[in-house]
């Protein structure tokens, strides 16, 4: 049964990914459902989105140079941030469980995504 | 007294509270009893009992007060923490003195009071409860007359505290709490009634019933005092409910065990330690005298009589043993104290020297310290004490006595003899004691009209001392042999003679013979009046023979006149003979010896005066004489000088005769000492019959032990022989054991209580197990396997060893052991021997460890395909994850309607590239295995570069890697280009956890190819710090990894190693730069 994803509308979305092929059409696919979406190419890049337009919601690709996905969570918890994430991985057996922090595998179902976006923000 | 209050002392422990409730509550009514409760309680907990055992009673029940006066009809409860003691009839409590272990309030303390208080009036009864408590107590209320009674141990919920006393012989009766309360009022009556004696009465019933006892134990108590005799017998015929004495005589008669029982109620003894300790004191004060007097080497003999349990024996070891560490002559004189009881179980027990704790009570802290050793909830003597101390039974009246005695200690025995009885006694004590020896008695006890035996020291301590006596006398006791005389009586009538006799001499000396001495047959000076002048002791021993002590030039008068008086009987006087006095003035002196028959034995005893004149008087009366008679005067005076020279040669012919009979005196006197010595000879006898059995008996034992001895021998040699052999056997077989290859081990078992296997001990190894373990025989052998290879239990190995024990089947197998500093293939076989285990390894580490490399490198070679398989899905996922968005996005394109012909073309467009890329892929990854089936063909590393950069194309993206190759030229490899592709992956895969692990910012990896001579190097450098120190010489070990989070499984390394020399036919190099790490590769330039 699909939910109703309207309440999207007023979601502000991170999405972090080094690949600029997968980051493009990731953004198509977002902006079509969400309030606004922000883009970073790293941890680092996503914590000065974070810092100036606190998005609600963050999705990050898990291994990344310079700052990785699970390295963003840990510096976000260190700033007092609980901003819900969702990592999305081609690695999923690297992740194992992180407490609070839904993993979702690439290739994923649109779907599968927005209902993870939903339970984290409790919509 | 038909009024006297009876008190019931009832002592309990665990599971006391029962049965005293059961006892309680079947109380008989009113009749004047009291009851006193101790039972052990915890010092801290609050005691309900008043208010648990009022409720099943009519009775008061208080809980006892010190200072109170005992009630009848009433229980008292002793509080907790607290002892209680019976004064008179007064409750006296006291806080105990610290033992922790000892229970309180203490049994034994109450019991003992109350048998001092209340005498046969005290009922001591003991119920439930564990240890011995109350044991000591209950034979203190039997030894003064009291009734006894224990809880029948099976209705007992713990039986400790009864089977204890009825053990020690101090129970009357055995009955449940039930039973108990409804004999109480009889014995009650009993013990009244008992007072109206019907035995003592009737002569003969005593008669029999010591008939009985002499027939049945041997021993004669006819010279008791009747009064404690029948005092026991009532107690008994309290104790079995008896009016009549002839009932008891018939039962007596009848019973085999009564008579015992009778024995053992007469004869029993308690006593203490330092029980009146004042007396003790000077008793020891008087003996330090003697003691000091004894030179170096010397012994002192003790003797107590009537040492009952040893309390009193034990209490004279530790004064004397204190004195003489005070006087620094312990070790220097020997000690023996014998300590002698006609109860052989008073004996037996003091032999033990076992004491509870409530006995003790009196000793300080140092002295138990010191002369006792706690065993238990007991103490026992010490060697020390123990060993000065011999026990014996002994009955004062017919065996024969000890001799040379220096003390004799004799207490509260003499008030069970009757006075004839005593009369004999103290004769035999003056004849064991030497001359100054001790006499110490009882309190009660005096030494009577043997004043002329003893003298008084200490009238209130009872502390005599023996005197010399004219004559030793030798005591008519019989010894084991009847005799009819009876000396008691002669000697009373002596003394009574004596006194009579110094009245004479006073009355008649005072006028006539100033200066007088008596001497009595053997010419001892018995008596002297005045001082006398011509009387002295001579140098050298002492004596009292009158010729000895007597001035020379008198001697051979005094013969002559003592000699005439012997034979007729008749006073008889001397002449004056002149004299120089010492003091130079000269006098006259005429002796007088007037005979004296006195006594039923007609002893004689001679006076002897001294009649003294003045010299210059006497001279005078000759002169005037003299001058009277003129020319006559002087005739005379010749004649007078013939005459006297006549009666001087009669007297030196009697001289001689005397000298005869002095000799014949002097025979008898010798006579006498012989037969003193054939007394001591009979008694020895006696001893010597007693240790000739004893010698039997070790003659006996001894034989056995011969004959065990003799077969030993026999065995040892025959084993010093077998042992000969078995040497060279054994020399044998350690060489052969010693030539094995394998290391041979056997072991014992050791077992825990519950034979359970808990270790291993080495009885053997050879040299190959020294080799194998490290260790030197001399360290395991005799010692325990976990302790020296505490790694067998991890290992499985002792596991193993205790199954094969436990099974006796063998096990063989492999096992790979890294422990206890060992790294060892080892080939194992365990084989049982008796019980235990014969061990054998042999190392197979060099063949297993070929075997286990292969292994691991088959292993690792298939887990780095397997790692290049999982790094080919984790880069397809991604493109596989954008084909995935743009369909969905196309999906919505469409839904929304925002899908224009040129947006489809171009998102077509970019899936059909990215399968394109994905397909690429996949070729590669398979071209490295697939496409060198011809091994001959050379391939160029050029292309086996970038294969292996292509595959880890990703994985370096996504860290940020950059590369560079620089190759000299394109060389050509003459190997299989898989083998060459997949240690160069190793290689790249291994910079990238380095990576990933330094957080290096920008990491390069330079890839280089170039010729020396006949060889080809390829390296591979980076930049990201390098390899740890210790690790760089282990980088090639497997499962060793140079990374924190691998993207190689742990094998990269070594796999590259091991495809580089066995494939490649090559090696492989590590080495740090300034600022990373460089593996170089060397392979044949062909």
């Amino acid at each position: 049964m699909s939910r109703d994803y309207t309440k999207l509308k007023t979601i502000k979305v991170l999405y972090v990914e080094d690949e600029e092929l997968g980051r493009e059409h990731m953004k198509e696919m977002l902006q079509r459902r969400f309030g606004k979406v922000f883009l970073a190419k790293n941890g680092k890049e996503a914590l000065e989105v974070v810092e100036s337009n606190k998005p609600n919601v963050i999705i990050s690709d898990y291994r990344m140079p310079i700052m990785d996905g699970k390295e963003l969570l840990l510096e976000l918890q260190k700033d007092g941030n609980h901003t819900p994430m969702i990592f999305l991985t081609a690695y999923p057996d690297e992740i194992g469980y992180v407490s609070g922090v839904k993993v979702l595998e690439k290739p994923f179902k649109r779907s599968d995504l927005l209902d993870a976006i939903m339970d984290v923000l409790r919509l | 007294m038909e009024n006297e209050k009876v008190i019931v002392g009832i002592g309990a422990s665990a599971g006391g509270l029962e049965a005293l409730q059961e006892l309680v509550g079947k109380l008989p009514d009113d009749n004047g009893m009291a009851y006193i409760v101790t039972q052990h309680l915890s010092p801290t907990y609050k005691s309900m009992m008043v208010d648990l055992l009022a409720k099943g009673t009519g009775k008061k029940v208080l809980e006892a007060k010190d200072g109170v006066v005992v009630s009848g009809n009433t229980i008292y409860i002793t509080p907790p923490n607290k002892n209680i003691r019976l004064d008179g009839e007064i409750i006296r409590l006291f806080t105990p003195s610290g033992e922790a272990f000892t229970p309180k309030p203490s049994v034994d303390i109450f019991f003992e009071s109350l048998s001092y208080s209340k005498k046969n009036y005290a009922v001591g009864i003991i119920l439930s409860g564990t240890g011995s408590d109350g044991t000591r107590g209950m034979q203190c209320i039997k030894a003064e007359g009291g009734i006894t009674m224990a809880q029948e141990p099976s209705s007992a919920k713990y039986n400790g505290m009864p089977l204890s006393a009825i053990n020690a012989q101090s129970v009357d009766m055995v009955l449940n709490p039930t039973q108990m309360a409804e004999e109480l009022p009889e014995i009650v009556s009993h013990i009244r009634e008992g007072k109206t004696s019907s035995v003592k009465t009737d002569s003969t019933y005593m008669e029999k019933i010591l008939m009985r006892i002499n027939q049945a134990k041997n021993i004669d108590f006819s010279e008791y005092k009747p009064t404690t005799i029948s005092r026991r017998v009532h107690r008994r015929m309290a104790a079995l409910k008896m009016n009549d004495a002839s009932e008891y005589v018939d039962y007596l008669y009848k019973n085999d065990a009564e008579p015992d029982n009778l024995f053992r109620d007469i004869i029993i003894g308690v006593t203490e330690f330092f029980r009146d300790e004042d007396a003790f004191l000077e008793f020891s004060k008087n003996l330090e005298d003697i003691v000091l007097k004894k030179s170096t080497g010397g012994s002192l003999r003790i003797w107590d009589v009537g040492c009952a349990t040893g309390e009193e024996t034990y209490t004279i070891g530790i004064l004397v043993l204190e004195m003489l560490k005070r006087n620094n002559l312990y070790g220097k004189i020997t000690v023996q104290i014998f300590a002698t009881d006609i109860n052989p179980d008073a004996t037996r027990a003091a032999r033990e020297g076992i004491y509870p704790v409530s006995a003790l009570s009196s000793l300080s802290k140092k002295t138990l310290q010191d002369y006792f050793v706690p065993e238990n909830e007991f103490y026992r003597v010490s060697k020390e004490l123990r060993d000065i101390v011999i026990f014996s039974q002994h009955d004062i009246i017919k065996d024969p006595p000890f001799l040379r005695i220096d003390a004799l200690v004799c207490r509260n025995l003499l008030i069970y003899f009757s006075q004839k009885l005593q009369d004999r006694i103290f004769p035999l004590f003056h004849y064991t004691l030497n001359n100054g020896g001790l006499l110490f008695l009882g309190k009660s006890e005096a030494i009577g009209h043997f004043e002329n035996l003893f003298t008084t020291l200490s009238k209130d301590k009872k502390v005599y001392r023996r005197e010399f006596s004219i004559r030793k006398e030798i005591p008519n006791v019989n010894f084991s042999r009847k005799n009819s005389y009876d000396l008691t009586k002669g000697t009373q009538k002596e003394k009574n003679e004596k006194t009579l006799e110094e009245y004479v001499i006073e009355g008649i000396g005072a006028y006539f013979m100033p200066m007088s001495i008596v001497v009595n047959e053997g010419m001892d000076i018995i008596y002297v009046r005045e001082k006398n002048p011509y009387i002295g002791f001579p140098a050298g021993g002492t004596t009292m023979n009158v010729y000895k002590c007597l001035e020379d030039e008198l001697v051979a008068e005094l013969r002559t006149l003592l000699h005439e008086c012997q034979k007729n009987m008749t006073p008889k006087a001397g002449v004056f003979q002149h004299l120089k006095k010492s003091d130079g003035s000269d006098v006259s002196v005429r002796m007088t010896v007037i005979p004296l028959l006195y006594g039923k034995n007609i002893s004689r005893i001679y006076i002897i005066n001294f009649q003294e004149e003045k010299q210059d008087l006497f001279i005078e009366v000759v002169s005037e004489e003299g001058k009277r008679s003129g020319g006559v005067d002087q005739v005379r005076k010749l004649e007078s000088e013939l005459n006297r020279t006549k009666v001087h040669l009669q007297a030196v012919i009697e001289e001689l005769e005397t000298t005869n009979e002095e000799l014949q005196a002097l025979n008898e006197e010798l006579q006498s000492s012989n037969e003193e010595l054939q007394s001591s000879n009979e008694e020895l006898e006696t001893t010597n019959e007693e240790l000739q059995s004893t010698n039997e008996e070790l003659q006996t034992a001894y034989a056995e032990l011969k004959a065990v001895s003799d077969e030993r021998e026999i065995q040892r040699d025959l084993a010093e022989k077998r042992l000969d052999e078995s040497i060279e056997v054994k020399t044998l077989l350690q060489e052969v054991l010693d030539s094995s290859l394998s290391a041979v081990m056997a072991f014992d078992s050791l077992r825990d209580d519950s034979g359970e296997i808990v270790d291993f001990e080495w009885t053997l190894v050879n040299k190959e197990a020294e080799k194998l373990l490290q260790k030197n025989a001399k360290e395991l052998i005799g010692n325990s396997l976990l302790k020296e290879m505490p790694g067998s239990k991890t290992a499985g190995l002792f596991a193993r060893y205790v199954g094969v024990v436990d099974s006796g089947e063998a096990y063989s197998g492999q096992k790979y052991y890294k422990n206890d500093g060992l790294t060892l293939w080892l080939n194992i076989t365990v084989v049982k021997h008796k019980d235990g285990c014969v061990v054998t390894l042999t190392d197979i580490t060099e063949q297993k460890g070929i075997e286990h490399e292969r292994m691991l490198f088959e292993k690792s070679r298939r887990g780095t395909i397997l790692e290049l398989l999982e790094n080919l899905s984790h880069q397809w996922r991604q493109p596989l994850n954008n084909i995935s968005l743009i369909a969905q996005n196309i999906e919505d394109g469409y839904e929304d309607d925002s899908l224009d012909g040129e947006e489809l073309k171009k998102k077509t467009e970019t899936i059909v590239r990215t399968t394109v890329e994905l397909s690429n892929l996949i070729t590669m990854f398979s071209s490295i295995y697939h496409d060198d089936v011809a091994v001959d063909k050379k391939v160029s590393l050029q292309e086996c570069v970038n294969k292996a950069i292509s595959v880890t194309s990703k994985l370096f993206e996504s860290l940020s890697i950059t590369y560079s190759i620089s190759l000299e030229k394109d060389f050509k490899v003459g190997v299989q280009k898989s083998d060459l592709v997949e240690v160069l992956i190793s290689l790249f895969m291994n910079i990238a956890d380095a990576v990933a692990k330094n957080k290096v910012t920008l990491p390069v990896v330079a890839i280089e190819g170039y010729e020396d001579g006949d060889s080809l190097y390829v390296s591979v450098k980076d930049n990201c710090g390098g390899i740890d120190k210790e690790m760089l010489p282990k980088v090639f070990d497997p499962y060793t990894t140079t990374k924190f989070k691998s993207f190689s499984k742990g094998l990269g390394l070594f796999i590259a190693k091991n495809i580089v020399e066995i494939k490649l036919r090559g090696e492989i190099f590590a080495k740090n730069n300034k600022d990373g790490a460089e593996f170089i590769i060397r392979l044949p330039n062909e």
